[in-house]
């Protein structure tokens, strides 16, 4: 019995969760893609080149946006196997990334179509610096439960 | 022009054009030889401060910026204004007026120390939440110091020595008096012609004449030439001093000063004996080295916190050298003037670091250079500027990076004095404001031409309010002060439901009208021939103008296609860039971009939270985004009386670096006080500076970082903002952290560059640098803290926050700011406990100011505030310079019934009267008197029920108050010296800002009333604490 549900669950999520190590990476090198602008200040300054700089941050942002429900969908589902297949400790070990998603997900700007990654304020800063610690430590949690995962 | 200050350059003044040549360059040529090179906004910048001569009163007045200077009978002893109208003040090089505010001064006679009791039935105090601004450390924390980067600032290195010392002085007091307004009228003229391009040779004469015939900085003989206090703590008491108090110190061998005799405690006399002071006072006195900043000042006792005369910046903590090349505060302001060593101790601190900055801004003094080589550093790409060091005379060191730069060959020769190898004085390292004409390879495609578009609602309800003759008129009147060369275009679209299209190519008769109905699909009728080329079709244009207005006037129409009309306007405009300036007049309700009214008029009183802040839809974002991409910005100017979404609308300006005008219940017969303003602002709008294609990247010292941005622009890169068009009345403020520790730096610096091309089609780089000290203790960070600048930081983080989080989040967040502050010094900046609500005087008018913020209409709730003006005044609050917005918070309140020529300012023949300022609150209103209050954007003169009748006949021109008409704007031109007294001041005040306020002269009983009362911030109302209540509730909170 513990076989059957549970190991499949484990299988499947080790599945998904390598699917969403690939998502967490590319996150972050389209994060690092926003922060490196032209390397020649000289450039950089062109009204030329504007357009494609404009261009290029709202490409990443709508791709970085068009991925978060796939995200957040298929880390949903692995708590809801795990609920069904009563394997508690790895729900619990998953819950506070639950809440996390549904905070982030719920808590955005009321700026109603936007739903995060908006291309007017993500290259603040701060905005920027937290989006990239977001997902470095994703990428933690993600790889330290996929080898949860396997060696279940 | 009459007043030859920085904001002469005022559209509402004479019809004076902008250019953007460099119109300031060959300005020298011409000049006296009185006026130097460097002398740079001083004189302006201190006219303006001459307004604290005013206090006519006893001579006790603290007349902040003059403390150099023994009190008592001495306010006299200034250069007497009308002798010698247009001298700058002597002592103009060591910028006295920055000194903070000598602060509570005593009124003109004992004010009760008490004010009103709390009374009983106070409105709920604002809840308390955890939420702050600043919480938590930053992320990205070093504990140690990276980077071997020693500290090789020293003062004597990284200002050069002051060689030119005497060229850098200002007129002394011998110089012709001409002096100033021989610049401006020159500038004015010089600002049509063609420009020579080669500065070098202006800079030449410039430098050469410089010298001034008077002895040099005289007033700089009083200073002891002190080390900043950061350097040097085993120096003797005044040296470890805040300069600010270095002019406080400094009197003290001269006699009694008249703040030594404030009270900290209860005494509400202006002069005590020493045996009055509170306990805090005399311990203060033991410890006799604190900075008048850090004065303790009990908030709850003291009453007349507010000084006289508008509140100068604080001066930051530097050396005189480096002080004296120190960019303006009006242009860049550092809400902390002493930046703390680490991040812990900003956050010890609970105050926002952060700049504000109008870089910008007409300066009637602006060093240009042309040079083949820009200066730059190789790592950080800063420009070369007042504070790095020579290392020797080959090399120079960054003052951002510490990277060792090579000074190039062609910079060893100095244009100035004509002489090789004096690198540290050329014009780049000595001038902290500075344009450069950049070489080719700044620009990799033509500089675009002067390009306007002008996209105008002629649906019924436009023609119906009649702003469209008037704009029209506007245009046809300015047509020639556009600036521009002569590739300026111009082209015109008007939508209804349709959009329409007019066709102005050379050799045709008359304009022809091309109607685009298919607003889903839209295309351009005639690509080629909607924008043309203004000197080429101006009389078609001007045939256009004329008959536009007749041509919709029966129309029927009342759907509004906006969103077709700005695509369409975006794909002409979008292969040279421009600037697009959109009229509307009601909510668009056709096509792409269509918008519901979302406003609930019940709910406009509320004290809930006010919803629909943020944009209904991104349609508007979306468009924004791709008119920066392509050059650009579009300017919106909203005339409507009913709800129009600006929140929506905005966008399309804010992301586009445009501007918003909002003319609310605008009529062309109903509401001539918006007819008059909208004039006014057309005009100055339309013959402004302009700059196109303009980027602007801030830099900061390692180990600052900047982090957020406020202010209309698209952020393309974290240090980059993209500005399609730059205009000289936009500001802005970015909000930084501390990455690394400072702790080996004495000094940090900034340095905002503006890249743009100017409407002749030059690019040209317009570069500030500003130098502040860096400080351990968290008493001195305290000490440099500028209370007008972290207001004004807060105002944008709190219209941030109110977006996205809601209103009484930010509203919360504010109170907390104050609270967070207050006590944070109380724990960790006091040394002796003693009750009461304690701040340092340099924040006592912190609270105030808070209380202001929570009642201006962009955050108040529970009086009706409709909800466009709400997001117009947030708009307001990010986008005008700190100044004004400071007006916008805190208005000022005059009593002009009895101004005097005492300590009056003299420019041209004009005489102003300078009435000091009040405090806000009824209390200080008469029934005989008449008040003028000026809050920004509106004035109001109120008129007291018993006013004198000499005020009404001689200034009004009524018989009596019951012949005071309902609905005045105007003041009557009597040619009475009362009534040129009044109109002087009133329209020096008006000269003085880019906007046009309307003057609404109100009787007792006038339906604005409430309008001029809801800016009585100190007084309770129905919905909000009274200044007291504030004081009390943040007591209370410090206390818990």
């Amino acid at each position: 019995m513990a076989f059957t549900f549970a190991a499949f669950c484990y299988m499947l999520t080790l599945v998904l969760c390598a699917g969403l190590i690939f998502f967490v990476i590319w996150q972050i090198i389209a994060f690092d893609e926003l922060r490196t602008d032209f390397k020649n200040p000289i450039d950089q300054s062109n009204p030329t080149r504007a357009r494609e700089r404009i261009l290029n941050i709202e490409r990443i942002c709508n791709l970085l946006r068009r991925l978060v429900v796939p995200e957040y969908s298929i880390h949903g589902l692995f708590c809801l196997m795990f609920m069904c297949a009563g394997e508690w400790v790895t729900l619990g070990l998953n819950i506070p990334l639950l809440f996390y998603h549904l905070w982030r997900f719920f808590h955005r700007p009321a700026d109603g179509s936007e739903v995060m990654y908006d291309p007017v304020s993500v290259m603040n800063a701060d905005i920027l610096n937290y989006c990239q610690k977001e997902s470095w430590c994703k990428l933690g949690f993600y790889l330290l439960s996929f080898f949860y995962y396997l060696y279940r | 022009m009459s007043t030859a200050g920085f904001n002469s350059q005022n559209g509402t003044g004479t019809g004076q054009t902008y250019t953007n040549g460099p119109s300031q360059n060959p300005v020298a040529l011409q000049q006296p030889s009185g006026v130097g090179y460097s002398v740079n906004h001083q004189p302006a910048y201190n006219q303006m401060q001459a307004k604290v001569l005013a206090p006519p009163g006893p001579a006790l007045y603290p007349s902040g910026p003059y403390q150099p200077v023994p009190p008592g009978p001495q306010v006299g002893s200034y250069p007497p204004a009308p002798a010698q109208p247009l001298l700058p003040r002597p002592q103009i090089g060591v910028l006295p007026s920055h000194t903070p505010p000598q602060s509570a001064s005593p009124g003109p006679g004992p004010w009760p120390a008490q004010a009103t009791p709390p009374a009983q039935a106070t409105p709920p105090p604002p809840a308390v939440t955890s939420t702050g601004y600043y919480t938590g450390p930053p992320a990205w924390q070093y504990a140690a110091p990276r980077g071997p980067a020693p500290n090789h600032v020293n003062p004597a290195a990284a200002a050069p020595p002051l060689m030119s010392h005497s060229s850098t002085q200002p007129p002394g007091p011998g110089a012709p008096p001409t002096s100033i307004h021989g610049y401006t009228q020159l500038g004015d003229v010089a600002g049509n012609g063609p420009q020579a391009p080669n500065s070098y040779n202006h800079v030449d004469n410039r430098m050469a004449g410089a010298a001034p015939p008077g002895p040099p900085g005289r007033h700089l003989g009083h200073y002891p030439s002190l080390p900043p206090g950061y350097q040097n703590t085993s120096a003797p008491p005044p040296s470890s001093l805040h300069p600010a108090l270095q002019a406080a110190t400094q009197p003290y061998t001269q006699g009694p000063l008249p703040y030594q005799q404030q009270p900290g405690g209860p005494g509400p006399s202006p002069g005590p004996a020493p045996a009055q002071l509170s306990p805090s006072m005399a311990a203060m006195s033991l410890q006799s080295s604190t900075p008048e900043a850090l004065r303790v000042v009990n908030l709850l006792q003291e009453r007349n916190l507010l000084p006289p005369a508008p509140v100068p910046a604080p001066t930051p903590c530097l050396t005189q050298d480096l002080q004296k090349l120190n960019c303006s505060p009006e242009v860049f302001r550092c809400t902390l003037t002493s930046i703390p060593q680490t991040q812990s101790v900003l956050n010890k601190a609970k105050l926002p670091l952060g700049l504000l900055l109008h870089p910008f801004k007409d300066l009637s003094q602006l060093p240009v250079v042309t040079s083949s080589t820009i200066v730059r550093c190789r790592s950080c790409r800063t420009y070369i500027n007042p504070f790095v060091s020579f290392l020797d005379q080959r090399r120079w060191k960054c003052n951002l990076c510490y990277r060792v730069n090579d000074v190039p060959e062609e910079f060893m020769y100095n244009p100035v004095s004509r002489s090789y190898g004096e690198p540290h004085k050329r014009p780049e390292v000595q001038n902290a404001t500075i344009e450069f004409i950049a070489p080719s390879e700044y620009m990799l495609r033509p500089p675009q031409p002067a390009v306007y578009l002008f996209v105008l609602d002629v649906s019924h309800n436009a023609v119906e309010t009649g702003y469209l003759s008037v704009f029209c008129q506007s245009l046809l009147d300015n047509i020639n002060a556009l600036p521009g060369d002569s590739r300026t275009k111009v082209g015109f679209i008007t939508f209804d439901s349709t959009i329409h299209f007019y066709n102005l190519q050379e050799g045709l008769s008359q304009p022809q009208m091309l109607i685009v109905s298919d607003i889903e699909d839209i295309f351009l009728p005639t690509p080629d021939s909607l924008l043309v080329n203004l000197n080429e079709c101006k009389e078609l244009v001007q045939d256009l103008l004329k008959s536009l207005p007749n041509l919709f006037e029966k129309t029927m129409e009342t759907q509004s296609a906006l969103g077709s009309a700005l695509q369409a306007a975006f794909k002409l405009l979008s292969p040279t860039g421009g600037r697009m300036s959109v009229f509307q007049t009601q909510l668009p309700n056709l096509g792409v971009g269509a918008l519901q009214s979302r406003e609930d008029p019940n709910q406009r009183a509320s004290a809930k939270d006010v919803q629909h802040l943020s944009p209904a839809t991104d349609f508007y974002k979306k468009l924004a985004l791709d008119c920066s991409g392509q050059q650009v910005a579009v300017d919106l100017f909203l005339l409507s009386a009913q709800y129009c979404d600006l929140a929506t609308l905005g966008c399309i300006s804010r992301y586009s670096a445009g501007s918003v005008y909002y003319y609310p219940s605008y009529h062309h017969q109903h509401n001539p006080a918006q007819v008059e303003r909208f004039q006014r602002d057309l005009k100055r709008y339309l013959t402004r500076k302009i700059g196109f294609e303009a980027v602007m990247r801030i830099r900061c010292t390692k180990g600052l970082s900047i982090h957020t941005f406020h202010g209309n622009f698209f952020v393309r890169s974290t240090d980059l903002l993209s500005l399609p068009n730059v205009n000289p009345d936009a500001g802005f403020a970015v909000q930084m952290s501390i990455e690394e520790n400072l702790d080996d730096m004495q000094v940090v610096s900034f340095q905002a560059a503006l890249l743009y091309t100017s409407s002749k089609g030059e690019r040209r780089i317009r570069v500030h640098t500003m130098c502040l000290p860096v400080v351990s203790s968290l008493s001195d960070v305290f000490a440099g803290a500028d209370v007008q600048a972290i207001t004004g930081l807060l105002a944008c983080m709190a219209v941030d926050r109110s977006v996205t989080s809601s209103l009484s989040d930010a509203r919360d967040a504010m109170t907390n700011a104050a609270i967070d502050s207050l006590s944070s010094y109380r724990q960790s900046a006091l040394t002796i406990q003693q009750p009461g609500l304690l701040a340092p005087a340099c924040l006592r008018l912190f609270p105030l100011y808070i209380l202001a913020l929570l009642k201006q209409k962009a955050f108040r709730t529970g009086t009706s505030t409709r909800l466009d003006e709400r997001v117009f005044a947030m708009y307001q609050l990010k986008y005008q310079p700190l100044a004004f917005a400071m007006l916008m918070i805190h208005p000022a309140l005059y009593r002009l019934d009895d101004l005097s020529d005492e300590g009056a300012l003299n420019i041209g023949e004009q005489t102003i009267p300078q009435p000091r300022v009040l405090q806000l609150s009824v209390e200080k209103l008469s029934r005989e008197g008449a008040f003028l209050l000026d809050a920004g954007l509106v004035m109001y003169l109120w008129i007291g029920r018993n006013c004198h009748q000499n005020f009404l006949s001689q200034v009004l021109g009524v018989s009596s108050y019951a012949a005071v008409p309902e609905k005045l704007y105007l003041l009557p031109e009597l040619d009475t010296a009362e009534s040129q007294r009044t109109r002087a001041f009133v329209s020096w005040l008006r000269d003085q800002r880019p906007f046009f306020p309307s003057l609404h002269i109100i009787r007792d009983e006038s339906q604005l009333k409430p309008h001029f009362l809801q800016n009585m911030i100190e007084d309770r109302t129905e919905s909000a604490l009274s200044y007291y209540e504030f004081l009390l509730h943040l007591q209370q909170q410090i206390s818990k």
